[in-house]
C-alpha cells in the first residue's frame, strides 16, 4: 500500500515538475521570440514592461485573462469549449517521457519514443475540434490543412527515429541519451547527429511541420486564413491555444536534443561534473536547456528568414522528399548494423 | 481494490464513448465519442500490462483512424444532422442475441478485470522477441507486410486519375 502511495506521489511530483518547466520556458519563449524576430526585422521588440521588456509575457497573460470570452452564435458549443482544453492537455502528454537529466524524467516508459509519436498525433484531434466547432470557413480550411499536414509528416517523423532506435536497441529516451554519452578522443561527442545526419535533416523538417511553424505554418497562415483554426477564439481560450503551440515548440526542440544532440551530455564538461555529487544534476539540466535554446534560436531564425510554402509544395515535399529519404535512412542503417 | 476502481472508471468511459457513437445526433460528435472509446480501451491495455498494444492503439486508432474520420466528415456537408430512423424489428432482436452471446463467452473464460503485471508480458521488448523470432511469428509477420504492401499498391493504382506515369 505504501508502495502505491509512493508511486502516485512520484507521478504527481513528475507531472507538476513537467508543467512548471514547460510554463516557465513558454513564458520566456514568447518574449524571446518577439525579441529575436524584432532583431531580424531591425526593430526593438517589446521594451516597455520591465528591463528589456522581460515582463511583457506577464502583461500579455493578464490582458488575455481579462478579455471578453466570445462564443460564436452558431458554434457547436461543447466542441468549441472543449477544444482548447484538449489542445493544452494533448500538448503536455509527450513531455512526460523527455528527461532533462539522468533520472530527471517524469516517466521513463519502456516504449518512450513510440509513446511520443503516438500521443503527439492526438493534438490534431484538438485542432480539428476547434476548426469544426467554430463553424467558420477559415477555421475549417485551417483544420483540414492541419489534418493533411500532420498525417503526411508523421510518417517521416516516426521513420527518421527508427535508425536511432535500431542503433540503441531501446525505445527509452534515457537509454538513447546514455548511448550518446561518450566521445572520441574525449572531445568529439558520439551524438547521433553524426551517425544519422540524414535522419536529423528529415526529423528537423518533419518536427517543424508538426509544430506548425514557418515555413510550414499553413494551418494558420494569416494572409489567407485570418488565423486558421483559432480564428474565432478570444481571451483565455486563445491563450490556451498559444500556450499549447509553444509547448509543442519546447517539446519538439527538447526531443531533437534528446535524440540527436546527446541530451544532457557535453564532452569535456560532463565527465568533470560527475564528481560534483548532487550538483551534477544541475549541470546536466543546464547543458540540456542550453542545447534546447540553441535549437529554439535556430528555429526562430528560420522563422525570421524563410517564407511560407504553398500547400501543394508542402505536401509534395513531405511525400516525395522526406518519406523516401527517411526510408533510405532506415535501409542503410539496417544494412550497416547487420554487417557490423 | 484500487485496480478494480480504476478499471471501473475507465470501462465506464469506454462504454460512454461507445454509446455516444451510436446515439450522437451529429456525425462529428459520433467520431469524437469513438476517440474517447478507443483511448479508454488503450488505458485498459495499460492496466493489463500490455504497454505496447496500448501505444499502438493510440498511434493507429486515435491518432490515425479518428483523424482520418474527422477529415472525411469535414469534407462532407458541413452540418450533417443524422435523422432518427424508426427501429425495424430485427435490430433489437439481434442486439439482444449478440449480448447473450457475449455474456456466454465472458462467463466461460473466467473474465478478470485486471491481470498481474508481468504475467502476460506486453512490453515492447518481449513483443519484439515474439514477432521477430524465426521459430515464432517472423514468417506470418513478413507475409502480413507483403499483403499490406500489395493492398497499398492496389489502392494507388485504383486511385490514380490518368494513364500518364
Amino acid at each position: 500500500m505504501s508502495e502505491l502511495i509512493w508511486s502516485i506521489a512520484r507521478a504527481l511530483v513528475g507531472v507538476v515538475a513537467v508543467i512548471l518547466f514547460l510554463s516557465l520556458n513558454v513564458l520566456f519563449l514568447t518574449w524571446l521570440e518577439r525579441k529575436v524576430i524584432a532583431r531580424i526585422h531591425v526593430r526593438y521588440g517589446p521594451n516597455r514592461a520591465g528591463p528589456f521588456g522581460l515582463l511583457q509575457p506577464i502583461a500579455d497573460m493578464l490582458k488575455l485573462l481579462t478579455k471578453e470570452d466570445i462564443v460564436p452564435e452558431k458554434a457547436d458549443r461543447l466542441v468549441f469549449n472543449l477544444a482548447p482544453v484538449m489542445a493544452f492537455l494533448f500538448a503536455l502528454l509527450p513531455a512526460v517521457t523527455i528527461g532533462i537529466g539522468s533520472g530527471l524524467i517524469a516517466a521513463d516508459l519502456p516504449a518512450g519514443v513510440l509513446y511520443i509519436a503516438a500521443v503527439s498525433s492526438l493534438s490534431t484531434i484538438a485542432i480539428l475540434m476547434a476548426a469544426w466547432g467554430s463553424n467558420n470557413k477559415y477555421s475549417l480550411l485551417g483544420g483540414m490543412r492541419t489534418a493533411a499536414q500532420s498525417l503526411s509528416y508523421e510518417i517521416p517523423l516516426v521513420l527518421s527515429m527508427l535508425g536511432i532506435v535500431a542503433i540503441v536497441g531501446s525505445l527509452s529516451t534515457q537509454d538513447i541519451v546514455e548511448a550518446q554519452s561518450s566521445a572520441w578522443f574525449g572531445i568529439i561527442p558520439k551524438w547521433f547527429i553524426f551517425y544519422q545526419p540524414l535522419a536529423f535533416i528529415v526529423f528537423l523538417s518533419a518536427v517543424v511541420a508538426e509544430m506548425g511553424r514557418i515555413p510550414f505554418d499553413l494551418p494558420e497562415s494569416e494572409s489567407e486564413l485570418v488565423a486558421g483554426f483559432h480564428t474565432e477564439y478570444s481571451g483565455m481560450k486563445f491563450a490556451m491555444f498559444m500556450f499549447a503551440e509553444y509547448i509543442h515548440f519546447v517539446v519538439g526542440s527538447a526531443l531533437l536534443v534528446t535524440l540527436f544532440l546527446g541530451g544532457w551530455y557535453l564532452p569535456v564538461i560532463s565527465p568533470l561534473a560527475e564528481n560534483l555529487g548532487v550538483l551534477k544534476y544541475l549541470v546536466q539540466v543546464a547543458i540540456f536547456v542550453a542545447k534546447m535554446y540553441v535549437i529554439i534560436f535556430f528555429l526562430m531564425w528560420v522563422r525570421g528568414t524563410l517564407t511560407r510554402t504553398k500547400v501543394n509544395d508542402m505536401l509534395g515535399f513531405g511525400w516525395k522528399g522526406l518519406l523516401p529519404l527517411a526510408l533510405l535512412n532506415v535501409v542503410v542503417t539496417g544494412v550497416v548494423l547487420t554487417l557490423r | 481494490m484500487i485496480q478494480d476502481a480504476v478499471f471501473l472508471v475507465i470501462s465506464l468511459c469506454a462504454v460512454a464513448g461507445a454509446a455516444g457513437v451510436v446515439f450522437a445526433q451529429r456525425l462529428f460528435h459520433a467520431v469524437l465519442s469513438l476517440a474517447l472509446c478507443l483511448l479508454s480501451v488503450a488505458a485498459i491495455y495499460i492496466t493489463l500490462g500490455a504497454e505496447f498494444l496500448a501505444v499502438i492503439q493510440v498511434l493507429v486508432y486515435a491518432g490515425g483512424v479518428v483523424v482520418l474520420f474527422l477529415f472525411a466528415v469535414m469534407l462532407t456537408k458541413s452540418d450533417l444532422q443524422l435523422k432518427r430512423e424508426p427501429l425495424d424489428t430485427f435490430a433489437p432482436v439481434s442486439a439482444v442475441l449478440f449480448g447473450v452471446l457475449v455474456l456466454f463467452y465472458i462467463a466461460r473464460t473466467g473474465f478478470v478485470a485486471h491481470g498481474e503485471r508481468g504475467a502476460a508480458p506486453g512490453d515492447v521488448a518481449s513483443v519484439g522477441q515474439v514477432i521477430f523470432s524465426p521459430t515464432k511469428y517472423a514468417l506470418p509477420f513478413e507475409l502480413v507486410g507483403i499483403l499490406l504492401l500489395a493492398a497499398m499498391v492496389g489502392a494507388i493504382y485504383l486511385a490514380r486519375r490518368d494513364e500518364r506515369w
